[in-house]
């Protein structure tokens, strides 16, 4: 939990204990990477909100888009929301939606920081040169 | 084996209420498995599925409607799928040509939902 304080501090709730258990067993330097690349990717909760609210103007689905649900986002897109319904579920399931996109990409960052930058006892193995 | 006379065997009465609270627990625990947003879509699709499309509608929940505008890009898609789940593809076609689709995009949106828990 320290590390997600230090490096990730905005983030918060289920996407700050998640964070903080994919990131445990890092090192500092993995950890400052993971936070680097992951707070490239990662998607603000109040951003798909605001999105969501630009579904009452007529344009629905923009925050499906936005979360990479592209049949979601049709669906809502071509008939406004389900008739604004889907919209107003997704207001009070925003922050879900949002976890949902985070968590597959910590995932992904996290293996990403792991095979780019391998712990230090492996780091420090000389590759071998006898054969 | 209990005795089948005389008092209720007491490691039972004793147990049982254990064993109800523990099998509510693993129950929720099953059920917070599932996200929120899976049930909600799967109640609305049969919610939608066992409506009667030839019955004079119930209530109007669409806002479009409501606000008094002319056209509603969602409107029949209720239809849609309770004339589906009836197997009638036509009728379903007609009552909104978005129906099919839909149900299609939710059921695999569903599926997605519960793969990784």
């Amino acid at each position: 939990m320290s590390k997600v304080l230090r490096y990730l501090p905005e983030i918060e709730d289920d996407e700050q204990l998640y964070v903080a258990q994919l990131i445990t067993d890092m090192s500092d330097e993995q950890a400052k990477q993971f936070a680097y690349v992951y707070r490239e990717r990662r998607r603000e909760p109040i951003h798909i909100l605001l999105l969501a609210l630009v579904g009452f103007l007529g344009v629905a689905g923009a925050h499906r888009f936005y979360i990479d649900e592209i049949g979601m986002g049709v669906l809502y897109l071509l008939t406004g929301g389900l008739c604004v319904i889907g919209t107003i579920i997704d207001l009070f399931n925003y922050k879900d939606l949002a976890f949902r996109y985070n968590r597959r990409q910590a995932d992904e960052v996290a293996a990403l920081v792991g095979d780019a930058f391998p712990d230090d006892d492996e780091e420090g193995t000389p590759p071998s040169f006898d054969a | 084996m209990y005795k089948l006379t005389g008092e209720l065997p007491r490691r039972i009465s004793a147990a049982a209420p254990r064993r109800v609270v523990r099998a509510l627990q693993r129950g929720w625990t099953g059920l917070r498995a599932v996200p929120t947003e899976a049930i909600v879509w799967i109640a609305g699709l049969l919610a939608m599925a066992s409506a009667d499309p030839t019955a004079p509608p119930l209530i109007d929940l669409c806002v479009f409607d409501a606000l008094g505008a002319a056209f509603c890009p969602g409107c029949g898609l209720g239809h849609a799928i309770a004339w589906l789940a009836r197997g009638e593809v036509v009728a379903s076609f007609q009552a909104h040509p978005l129906g099919i689709p839909a149900v299609a995009v939710l059921l695999h949106h569903v599926v997605r939902l519960t793969r990784r828990t």
